[in-house]
């Protein structure tokens, strides 16, 4: 494995792949920027160009433009509230909030320093559970990815500042939401009142920036002044605050690099899961789970790291089994077709190199990309501070374009304003719109999984299968926790006090 | 009309409340496999919706008296109250009166109805310049600037770069 190691590296020191790497790495960034056009749109247009090329070159240039955007992702999150493709969500929660307190650039420095380490992180794991990793991926069934979904649910409650029967019917009408088109099993027609537009149900995209960015500038329009209400950026928090501030919380760091590596390998979870399952996990295990949803670091490592992992852990069943992990997966498959490899037991055997050629990459891509998110982040958080009434038609012209280049559908910016209305006036109602996101990204796949498993195993399936069952009591057990805790923390005199008063 | 923020709060909830009677309608007619999860769904949440709306209106809190459905009557400023803003003592504020709910909204709703009609990089023109010029405050010649290197940036970005066609417009496909 060693040997194999060293030539995936060396593969990467040629001019060409040297080259197409850094070409990936810049394409990424800039299309990074746009909401909506995530690394998978990187990935795809990039596709054309790998053609007759060596197979490391063209990796290093996939992965490399996939890899980058994933930072940049998390600019527009954390600086605008714009989130720059689906998976990024969960990074709006606290570094939108954290930007308002006027520590932009810190945030940046903790989403950049996460994002590289839990790549780190999770590769270390990938290259150490290569050797098992049919016997693991076997395991694993849409019953298991069924309580995982549920998992991700669990995450509404830590939205439920205020009230948590607020908090649900948000997650309620999130889920519903997702149900508009076709149903999965029978592929009936739901909540589509005849209009061809809604049988292929609600972009996700279009929906999140209607909910996160639109809202958020109606809410800056009705606020005016700019997204930070004091100049403080230069001179209360840095960069570098961020990056100590991820060194000590190793914890969370760990946890959530391999949960990304976990949800990463699982067909159809998809990073966006990933993302909400390890914030959701963090603010289960936390010391200050009050702070979650304010600006809290541990809110932002931990989606930062676990999409780092993920693209360790995507890799798993691309390359084991040939099924792709997610969306960048299965662009990266079509390479594999493209340039003649074949994906399964024997490129884990036989084609290691280029396994490890991909690890290399996606370690090396972070490193360029976090070193250069690291000393541009106080520039890019000089931008919060542009007077809103400036600021709000140009990030609205950038998020109406990126809605529409999605499917290129004209109704999908009419859907996003409306959204845009719908998330102001749920969060003037108290109404959590991260908890109806969550429940709009989870709908399908808890509906799909819940069907199939089913029809698989019966109605108790999640008893007869032991992986689903353990990893049912661990998700009761992570809901449980904060509330055991909290119970744990008020002493008897204060039991007391609070009975008299 | 002015009304307590109890009854803003009880409106919001039976616009909810209609929606998901109307959501439970509709799984009816789908078939069993089609409607069970949506069905479970927005029981589960018309269950929630009413704990918390009969939870709300029996709670002995009093209700401020604040201007009805705000958000479309009213200017403004609540929304800034849950943003944590540092001490004042050593702010440099930078604040700018804010406009009204509506008028957000409404702002939101006129770009969208220009992309619609005049297609995106016409209406961005047009919107970016508008919203500058009038809202802003921002002289003629900048405001067209601006909206100048947003029209150009939009082009270089995703017509160029990633070579996605923008739509034209409603009003152009008429004219075809």
């Amino acid at each position: 494995m060693l040997e194999a190691a060293v030539d995936g590296l060396l593969a990467l020191f040629t001019p060409e792949s040297i080259l197409f790497m850094l070409l990936g790495i810049a394409f990424g960034i800039l299309i990074g920027f746009l909401p909506g056009v995530g690394g998978i749109v990187a990935m795809a247009l990039l596709l054309p160009f790998i053609f007759g090329r060596e197979p490391a070159a063209a990796m290093a240039l996939l992965l490399g433009a996939h890899v980058a955007t994933i930072y940049n992702d998390a600019i527009t999150g954390i600086l605008f509230n714009v989130p720059g493709a689906a998976k990024g969500i969960a990074l709006c929660f606290d570094g939108y909030p954290m930007t308002q307190r006027g520590e932009g650039a810190r945030a940046l420095g903790i989403a950049a320093t996460s994002s590289l380490l839990g790549g780190i992180v999770g590769v270390i794991f990938l290259i150490a559970v290569l050797p098992i990793v049919r016997a693991i991926m076997l395991a694993l069934g849409p019953p298991e990815y069924f309580v995982m979904g549920l998992w991700g649910l669990s995450v509404i409650a830590v939205f439920a500042e205020g009230s948590v029967l607020k908090g649900l019917v948000s997650g309620g009408l999130g889920l519903l939401l997702a149900f508009v088109g076709q149903d999965p099993v029978t592929a009936t027609a739901r909540f589509t009142f005849g209009r061809l537009y809604l049988f292929d149900g609600i972009d996700f995209a279009v929906a999140a920036i209607g909910l996160f960015a639109i809202s958020q500038m109606i809410s800056l329009y009705t606020q005016g002044g700019s997204i930070v209400k004091r100049n403080v950026v230069f001179h209360e928090s840095s960069v570098w605050d961020g990056v100590r501030d991820v060194l000590r919380h190793p914890r969370v760091l760990t946890q959530s690099s391999l949960l990304g590596l976990f949800i990463g390998a699982l067909p159809g979870i998809g990073a966006t899961v990933g993302g909400i399952a390890a914030y959701g996990q963090a603010a289960q295990t936390s010391k200050h789970p009050e702070e979650f949803g304010k600006g809290s670091v541990e809110g932002i490592i931990a989606p930062s790291a676990t999409l780092g992992a993920n693209e360790g852990g995507g890799l798993l069943p691309t390359l084991g089994f040939g099924i792709p992990g997610g969306e960048s997966s299965a662009i990266l498959l079509s390479a594999f077709i493209v340039l003649g490899i074949a994906p399964g037991q024997q490129m884990l055997t036989e084609g290691l190199a280029l396994v490890f050629s991909m690890i290399w990459v996606i370690v090396i891509a972070n490193i360029i990309t976090t070193t250069a998110g690291l000393f541009t982040a106080p520039y890019f958080a000089r931008l919060t501070t542009v007077p809103g009434n400036r600021l709000i038609p140009l990030v609205m012209a950038v998020c109406f374009a990126g809605v529409y280049a999605i499917n290129r559908r004209i109704e999908d910016v009419i859907v996003c304003a409306l959204f845009g209305a719908i998330g102001y006036g749920l969060k003037k109602y108290g109404y959590s719109v991260a908890a109806l996101a969550i429940g709009l990204v989870l709908g399908p796949v808890l509906e799909r999984y819940l069907h199939i498993s089913v029809t698989l195993h019966g109605n108790l399936f999640w008893l007869t299968r032991p992986v689903a069952l353990i990893l049912l009591l661990f998700v009761i057990a992570t809901v449980a926790w904060p509330f055991l805790r909290r119970s744990e923390r008020v002493s008897p005199p204060e039991e007391r006090e609070r009975v008299d008063a | 009309m002015n009304l307590s923020s109890k009854a803003q709060d009880n409106l919001v909830g039976g616009c909810i409340l209609s929606v998901l009677m109307m959501v439970i309608g509709l799984s009816l007619t789908y078939g069993p496999r089609a409607r069970l999860v949506p069905l479970t769904v927005s029981v589960l949440t018309l269950t929630a919706l009413l704990v918390e709306m009969f939870l709300r209106n029996t709670r002995s809190k009093n209700s401020r008296g604040v201007e009805g459905i705000d958000f479309l009557t009213k200017r403004g400023e609540e929304i800034a109250s849950e943003i944590p803003v540092g001490e004042p003592d050593d702010a440099v504020v930078i604040d700018e009166p804010g406009g009204s709910a509506r008028g957000g909204i409404g702002l939101v709703a006129l770009f969208a109805a220009l992309i619609y009609l005049f297609g995106i990089l016409p209406a961005t023109f047009s919107y970016v310049t508008g919203y500058l010029f009038f809202i802003s405050k921002v002289g003629l010649v900048k405001a067209l600037a601006y909206a100048g290197a947003t029209w150009v940036t939009l082009y270089l970005l995703f017509i160029v770069l990633l070579g996605v066609p923008l739509y034209y417009g409603y009003v152009f496909l008429l004219m075809q």
